[in-house]
């Protein structure tokens, strides 16, 4: 549906249907709670082997989409469809099998890595669980796949600390990709490396893609990024999608006045391309008041009456290109 | 008075080392770069490699283990490096002010913003009236902020009012706030009002924007240019962002590794740059619209407490030559390009006498 409507259904490994996450918050025992409206009704799907993007000022509610697709937190409401399997519908211990098609590596490789854990160990331990392999096995394939990423045999015995970030991004790839997984969500994978290691890192990963038929979901709030990688991107704020489309229908069709201001915020790279110095004042509300009407009438250049009051439709322009505007640009 | 390439600061041959446990971190290997006032320096380069050191020496902020052990660092007529921490409080804050990456951190957490601001502004205030007793002032370049700065009558809490409406913050809403109920957008702006309400001639803005979305980064960088366009205020901005430098700056600096390798114009920076360094680093930066690949340098940054030998560089260098692990190479201009330019490089492939 929705992106790929005009695609065989076939192609598409996740179909995410009204996912919505509400965080309760209590400013003490008595008080109502109020909630935060951290992932509000969002339905996309992705296809097989490509990369969707998703893209947004912080606090948007990236992460918790990509964390709520793999049910690492449980949605408050919502489906989402892998493949055949509905992945609400499944057991704790069904899940945690079917975890291992699916895998996340996020922003800190210093936190997500285990420091008391050797590399063989960190990469190790899931094909222990997930295949029931002799040690000589693990060993064999811990290996191999540190060699696919980059790194050596040697690197085995140490420990995380002894890496750079971008070798430690590398032990994360390795960890998740051991397992053959078929979907990784990808949380901000470079946010944190330098420009150079950047490169190295996303080459990796698009070769990665496409040797083991891989489908990314990539989270970054840099729209650089994005280009190079994504086919599909989705830009959401304050919790909910409010453009979707191909690249090209994002980036040369920008129908979403967020999307564009989004986009004119980048200074160019180079000192000949002129910098639009189109801004977007103020900055994005408490996701626990949002804005009545279309949340992003406050601070929307082109605002009218009907903005305030009533909340736009996430409505399809053209085939696969969708906006959540009562008057989205270029049509 | 020695010979100055740029008549508001010029830094040359800059060395510092920090001496830890694990050994001695020799963190600036003879940094060169200068500016005349008014003008903006970009410094980038990829972490470590000396950028933020570079901007606290020249707020000689080096504290211990770190020293410098050799260089200059000429501001207007004062020798920085060697001055004496009395003059020097006439010059660190006043005529030379400091933004940071974590504004909310460089606040003082249990005093409310507007009081901090003034505060501020009386301490700069006393230490110039110390100031005129312990030396001769040099003439004052009347810059374009409203008149009622430059009057001594006009209190300090009317200036902190003016400078948080000038840095786009409603005063009565935001003086009495403390920092941590500001944003980080919010406390970028407390910050530059706080820095540019002593009338600095520099600013050295250390990453001003790395920790905000793109959205904050624009309205702050935009604020900053009209600021510092008004009141021709130099900037020396330090960030790892090359579109924050190619769109603010009239001039860029990169380093690497302790070094300023490469020196020039905005424009010959970036449409020509000859240091094999500055070369890799432009072909790394993802662009909206760019269809060719990335390209990533090679290898990893040098650890900084055994250099390599010679160019720091020759390891991950695809153009090396034999002589590059023997010797440093000097920072010499280029000379086919106009002297507007200024372009400067620190490569052996470029040295005219080999
Ligand atoms: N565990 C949590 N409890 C309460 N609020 C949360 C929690 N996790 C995220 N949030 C809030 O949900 C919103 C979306 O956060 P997040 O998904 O991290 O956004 P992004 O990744 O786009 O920066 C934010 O306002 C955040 O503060
Ligand atoms: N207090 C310190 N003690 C030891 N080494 C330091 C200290 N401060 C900086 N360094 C070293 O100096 C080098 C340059 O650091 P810095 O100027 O902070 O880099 P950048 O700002 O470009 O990221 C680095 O190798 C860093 O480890
Ligand atoms: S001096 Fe030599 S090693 Fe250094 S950048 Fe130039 S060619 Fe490469
Ligand atoms: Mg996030
Ligand atoms: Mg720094």
């Amino acid at each position: 549906m929705q992106a790929s409507a005009d695609r065989e259904d076939s192609d598409i490994l996740i179909q995410a249907e009204h996912l919505k996450k509400l965080f309760a918050m209590k400013k003490n025992f008595y008080s109502r709670p109020l909630y935060v409206k951290a992932v509000d009704d969002c339905s996309f799907s992705i296809r097989k082997n490509t990369v969707f993007g998703i893209v947004g000022e912080s606090g948007s509610g990236k992460t918790t989409l990509g964390r709520v697709i793999l049910r690492l937190i449980e949605a408050t409401d919502g489906s989402v469809v892998f493949d055949d399997t509905d992945l609400m519908s499944l057991s704790n211990k069904e899940l945690r099998l079917f975890r291992r098609r699916m895998q996340i590596i996020s922003q800190d490789p210093y936190n997500s890595l285990h420091p008391r854990k050797v590399v063989k160990k960190l990469i190790g331990e899931g094909l222990q669980i997930h295949f029931q392999l002799s040690s000589q096995e693990v060993d064999e394939r811990v290996k191999n796949i540190l060699t696919l990423v980059g790194l050596r045999e040697e690197h085995m015995y140490r420990y995380p600390h002894e890496f750079s970030g971008g070798q430690r991004q590398r032990i994360a790839i390795a960890r998740a990709l051991v397992l053959k997984p078929e979907f990784i969500v990808l949380d901000e994978p470079t946010s944190a490396l330098d420009v150079s290691v950047q490169a190295i890192i996303l080459k990796m990963l698009k070769e990665l893609k496409r040797d083991f038929s891989l489908t990314y979901m990539l989270i970054t709030h840099d729209l650089a990024v994005i280009d190079y990688m994504a086919d599909d991107v989705a830009v959401m704020y304050l919790g909910q999608i409010v453009e979707l489309g191909s690249k090209d229908d994002i980036f040369l069709r920008t129908a979403h006045p967020y999307a564009s201001l989004l986009i004119d915020s980048v200074p160019p790279p180079t000192p000949s391309e002129h910098w639009s110095g189109k801004i977007l004042n103020g900055e994005i509300p408490s996701p626990i008041h949002v804005p009545s009407g279309c949340r992003f009438h406050p601070r929307c250049p082109q605002v009218q009456e009907i903005c305030r009051t009533k909340e736009p439709v996430l409505s399809e322009l053209q085939p696969g290109h969708f906006a959540k505007c009562h008057f989205p640009l270029n049509s | 008075m020695q010979y100055r390439r740029g008549d508001l600061l010029d830094v040359s041959n800059l060395r510092v080392v920090f001496d830890t446990y694990a050994g001695q971190v020799k963190a600036l290997n003879g940094v060169e770069l200068w500016m005349n006032h008014g003008e903006r320096l970009g410094v980038v380069g990829e972490t470590g490699c000396g950028k933020s050191v570079t901007a606290l020496s020249v707020m000689r902020l080096i504290e211990e283990p770190g020293r410098i052990t050799e260089g200059s660092i000429l501001f207007e007529d004062k020798d920085l490096a060697t001055l004496s921490e009395n003059i020097l409080n006439t010059v660190r804050g006043k005529d030379i002010a400091m933004i940071f990456q974590e504004p909310v951190a460089a606040l003082n957490p249990v005093m409310k913003v507007g009081a901090q601001i003034v505060e501020n502004i009386e301490c700069q205030r006393k230490s110039a009236v110390l100031a005129q007793g312990a030396r001769k002032a040099g003439p004052v370049t009347d810059s374009g902020l409203s008149q009622k700065h430059r009057t001594k009558e006009t209190g300090s809490v009317e200036i902190m009012r003016d400078m948080l409406g000038r840095v786009g913050l409603d005063w009565q809403r935001t003086e009495n706030l403390y920092p941590h109920e500001l944003s980080g957008g919010m406390a970028q702006r407390v910050m530059i009002a706080m820095a540019l309400s002593s009338r600095p001639k520099l600013l050295i803005a250390d990453e001003p924007t790395s920790a905000l979305d793109v959205t904050i980064q624009a309205q702050i960088l935009n604020l900053l240019n009209n600021l510092v366009r008004e009141t021709q205020t130099a900037v020396l901005l330090i960030t790892h962002a090359m579109g924050v430098a190619a769109q603010f700056c009239d001039f860029i600096a990169v380093m690497y590794a302790g070094n300023v390798v490469e020196y020039g114009s905005v424009q010959s920076i970036f449409k020509n740059p000859l240091h094999p360094y500055t070369k890799g680093l432009l072909r790394a930066v993802p662009k909206i619209g760019r269809t060719d690949e990335l390209q990533s340098i090679p290898g990893i940054v040098p650890d900084l407490i055994s250099p390599p030998s010679g160019c720091r560089f020759h390891p991950r260098c695809p153009h090396r030559r034999p002589e590059c692990d023997k010797n440093q190479p000097r920072f010499e201009p280029v000379r086919e390009e106009l002297e507007a330019d200024r372009h400067h490089v620190a490569c052996f492939l470029y040295q005219k006498d080999l």
